[in-house]
């Protein structure tokens, strides 16, 4: 085994658990109200609404989205 | 029909009439009038789309866009004859008095102030102008749907908390966006606002005191921001705004917030306003007295419900209830049963008296407003100002207005295709120096091959697409700062209401173009859920800029140095216009399918308000670009890296010594038996050979060998199999991937392009892997699929189940499947672009 080798192992071992973290954020998050990755549109900044469909509200149309 | 009545779609165009009645479905109706479109209101017809539909109208000083099917329930008496409308007129003279200073004990709570507005008038201008935040803008309604908040400290020194709301018109929620704005404005979802800013367009400054004065009937102390005052002012008119904050017994601000103009005296304003106490009893008194009884009646029940801090605070539920309570409403509108049932009883009633209850209300109010607008307006001069009307007048034309679209596509495209060739080519150079840095620096091992045809060859191949995504996003907010995009959905709206996509949908759809997320999210302005959920589900094929590189690289591979099409254009640009063409007809097409099968339903009127045509903020516009470009480097810094070394290490392992022992073998043979000026060639081909069938024997490769087959009728091999697979992380990985593919592929040989591997790579055939038809096969294929896990769990987010998205997902990845094949397979039989 040369000196690369577990350099090597580290880092793939990282993005291992990054791409894990990146999931479980994506999908985790989707159950709750949090934010889907917002591609840099600045609603990130936003605070997340309650969902529409959670919390009806009275519209127009007479029907709650 | 009354003699002398027509209807608003047959009034010619250039001519004026005065709205008799407004005749649309309820919920329409109610929308217009609120919007300032009364019986009483002088209307003028400004054009036809090219299609023949919607139709433009200026009305109050702005212009609005309505379906035919619309107009023609809205019936007009001509100008002379305005004693045929039931407008009988009042002189309203009610001021309301002036806040109170807070008697109340100062609390440790920091103070919440909203801005709130029409869509368009400025209000996420003037949030970002207070708070530093960098939220989008830009010259269209609709652009904001969420709530923002940032905290900020005044001049005085005191915190407060300020809220950025979505655009509406009045306290009526038509969707889900508009909903956030009215309940915070209530106060129905935590604490009530210590003071709201109500940011009023000057230009239309009748539709913006319709919001002001119900939100001020609520009793919350108002801060009016007369905004865009420079235009109002080049058009010849001039505010008393002392005058104006007389009548609302309110402090209103003249601000030019794309400028910075008015601000200090706005953050002092609201310095005062957080200490002033809600007004207890603010009853508008002049309303018909019928009306009058009504809301008394209503104000008792909440009242006795214990409902309502304040009598004000009551009152405004009461109008609110009165005008937009629906009997389908239900419990969820949080008023007590009793509040609930007396309004459907006093709705009810006013049915059976063949009153309209809406339209007393809101013509009430708009007495009340003409009074005060006329008060506080002085047109110095005549507006001189029709540079919105002769822009209109070519760009929305039905021939020049396509010749200058047409234009405006090939400028774009081609900019994308040859104008950013420098800059790409730069960056392949700085690219392709990095590897060798490294390679000299670091000894040959693991590490060396992981930096090099890992790291750099994967993320460096996405990085070199920043200039074509920095143009894209350039050119995108130029146009949507100067209104002409605005002026697009206008003029596809009959095209998109064919297919069965709300008006509406046209704003996500653009956004689109950037990012599939912050376009689901757009959506919540589309009222009805069927529009929303149709919407939402053809989205994901409108051409995000993830789609670029992958369109680019294919292009630069298999077109370049084509004949340019009429000696102009480019062939790749024409190519990359057709793929943006494609989409938009895929969405097209998908919304039609969807709307005559699982989401048939009738479709809904568009109210469309048009912006005039501004001089581009040019701040604006390069913080739109910054932000894009800054968006994907951090992905290309983070989960296209990481996907990049997961990759290379897949496509790297395990490693097969036999393999290894096969070529020492004839490694020594070479040597034993190769002239000596034949050996270095000789020995790089063994080294390529080396480099492929361990690539094969690799984990990627073996996944890539296994679904060969499903991809091979499309042109396909498995190289872009994998790198396939790897898109459904990120688009852009598959760039990264062939990056990985083709750098170890190339083993010993000098660095070497991306694109130029590609063109030189071979099937096992011998035949060229990247011919035009492989290329626009996979492009297809990108145009299509729906590869990115982001977009599905934001639809589920907004669709509220997981169901729509895998539906999403199935149908696209079907149809991109399909789609490519026949073109693959026509394209094969009829010989076309197979070399």
């Amino acid at each position: 085994m040369t000196w690369q080798e577990p350099i090597a192992a580290l880092i793939v071992g990282l993005a291992v658990v990054s791409l894990y973290r990146h999931l479980r954020g994506l999908f985790g998050g989707a159950n709750a109200d949090s934010q889907a990755s917002c591609h840099g549109c600045d609603d990130c900044n936003s605070q997340p609404d309650p969902a529409p469909a959670a919390r009806p509200l009275p519209s127009a149309t007479g029907r709650t989205h | 029909m009354h003699q002398g009545l027509r209807t608003l779609d047959t009034l010619p165009i250039g001519t004026s009439a005065v709205v008799h009645h407004v005749g649309c479905d309820r919920t329409v109706a109610r929308r217009l009038m609120e919007m300032g479109l009364l019986p009483g209101t002088t209307v003028e017809t400004v054009r036809r789309a090219p299609l023949g539909d919607p139709l433009e109208i200026r009305l109050r000083g702005y212009l609005l866009s309505l379906r035919l099917a619309d107009a023609a329930l809205i019936q007009l008496v001509p100008e002379g004859r305005a004693d045929l409308v039931d407008d009988a007129k009042s002189a309203p003279t009610f001021h309301f008095p002036a806040y109170l200073t807070k008697t109340s004990p100062q609390t440790n709570r920091v103070p919440k102030v909203l801005v709130a507005g029409n869509a368009n008038s400025g209000k996420t201008t003037i949030f970002n102008a207070l708070t530093g935040a960098r939220a989008q803008v830009s010259n269209y309604p609709g652009v904001t749907v969420t709530r923002s908040s940032r905290r900020i400290t005044l001049p005085n020194g005191s915190p407060v908390e300020v809220v950025d709301l979505p655009g509406t018109y009045s306290l009526t929620a038509n969707s889900p966006d508009e909903q956030v704005a009215v309940d915070e404005v209530l106060g129905r979802r935590d604490d009530p606002p210590d003071a709201v800013v109500v940011v009023v367009d000057a230009g239309a400054v009748e539709r913006g005191l319709y919001l002001v004065l119900q939100i001020v009937e609520t009793g919350v102390p108002v801060i009016v921001a007369l905004n865009m005052m420079d235009e109002a002012s080049a058009g010849g008119a001039n505010f008393d705004t002392t005058r104006l904050g007389q009548w609302l017994g309110a402090v209103v601000v003249p601000t030019v917030a794309s400028r910075g103009g008015g601000l200090d005296e706005l953050r002092r304003a609201i310095g005062t306003a957080v200490t002033l106490a809600a007004r207890t009893d603010a009853a508008w008194p002049q309303l018909p007295d019928r009306v009058e009884r009504d809301v008394a009646t209503v104000s008792e029940a909440l009242a006795e419900a214990g409902f309502g801090r304040t009598a004000a605070v009551r009152r405004a539920w009461s109008l609110w209830s009165l005008l937009s309570l629906e009997t389908a409403d239900g419990e969820a509108t949080g008023l007590p049963d009793r509040a609930r049932r007396s309004v459907q009883t006093l709705q009810d009633d006013a049915t059976l008296a063949q009153r309209n209850m809406h339209q007393e209300i809101i013509a009430a109010r708009y007495e009340w407003i003409e009074t005060v607008a006329a008060d506080v307006r002085t047109q110095a001069r005549e507006d001189t100002r029709q540079w919105t009307a002769r822009l209109d007048g070519i760009l929305i034309h039905r021939v020049y207005g396509v010749a200058v679209f047409a234009l405006v596509m090939a400028v774009l495209f081609e900019a994308l295709f040859t104008w950013s060739e420098p800059l790409i080519g730069a960056i392949e150079g700085a690219t392709a120096g990095l590897q060798n840095v490294v390679a000299t620096t670091l000894p040959v091992g693991v590490l060396h091959d992981l930096l090099i045809d890992g790291v750099i060859a994967g993320v460096g191949n996405v990085v070199v697409f920043v200039p074509q995504i920095a143009m894209l996003f350039f050119f995108i907010a130029l146009l949507e700062d100067l209104g002409y995009l605005a002026r697009v959905a206008f003029v596809i709206d009959r095209l998109m209401g064919r297919v069965g996509l709300h008006g509406k949908a046209f704003v996500p759809m653009l956004s689109g173009f950037a990012c599939a997320i912050p376009a689901v999210m757009a959506t919540r302005t589309i009222e009805s859920r069927r529009d929303r959920l149709i919407t939402m589900l053809t989205l994901p094929m409108v051409s995000c800029s993830a789609r670029l590189p992958v369109y680019a690289l294919v292009t630069a591979v298999v077109f370049a140095g084509d004949p340019r099409v009429f000696g102009i254009l480019s062939v790749g640009a024409v190519v990359l216009f057709s793929m943006y063409t494609l989409s938009v007809v895929a969405t097209l097409g998908a919304a039609a399918v969807l709307r005559r099968t699982v989401l048939a339903g009738p479709r809904l009127p568009l109210v469309l308000e048009l912006p005039p045509y501004r001089v581009p903020v040019w701040r604006s516009v390069l913080l739109v670009t910054w932000r894009r470009v800054r968006k994907f480097l951090e992905d290309a810094g983070t989960i296209i890296l990481t996907m990049t070394i997961i990759l290379w290490a897949l496509l790297s392992f395990p490693h097969s010594a036999e393999i290894d022992a096969r070529y020492d073998t004839s490694r020594a043979e070479v040597l034993a038996t190769t002239a000596a000026a034949d050996q270095e060639a000789a020995l790089a081909d063994l080294g390529g050979r080396l480099a492929g069938d361990q690539l094969q024997y690799s984990a990627g490769g073996r996944m890539g060998r296994l679904i060969e087959p499903v991809l091979e009728p499309l042109g396909f091999d498995w190289r872009i199999g994998v790198g396939i697979l790897g898109a459904f992380a990120a688009r852009e990985v598959f760039v990264s991937t062939l990056g990985i593919v083709f750098g170890i592929e190339a083993a010993d040989e000098e660095s070497v392009s991306l694109r130029s591997s590609l063109r030189n790579a071979e099937r096992a055939d011998g035949s060229p892997l990247m011919t035009p038809l492989t290329g626009v096969s996979l492009m297809v294929f990108f145009v299509l699929a729906c590869q990115c896990m982001s977009t599905i769990v934001v639809v589920r987010k907004e669709a509220g189940g997981w169901g729509w998205p895998i539906f999403m997902f199935g149908y696209m990845s079907v149809l991109a499947y399909v789609a490519s094949l026949a073109v693959y397979q026509t394209g094969s039989l009829l010989g076309w672009g197979v070399v």
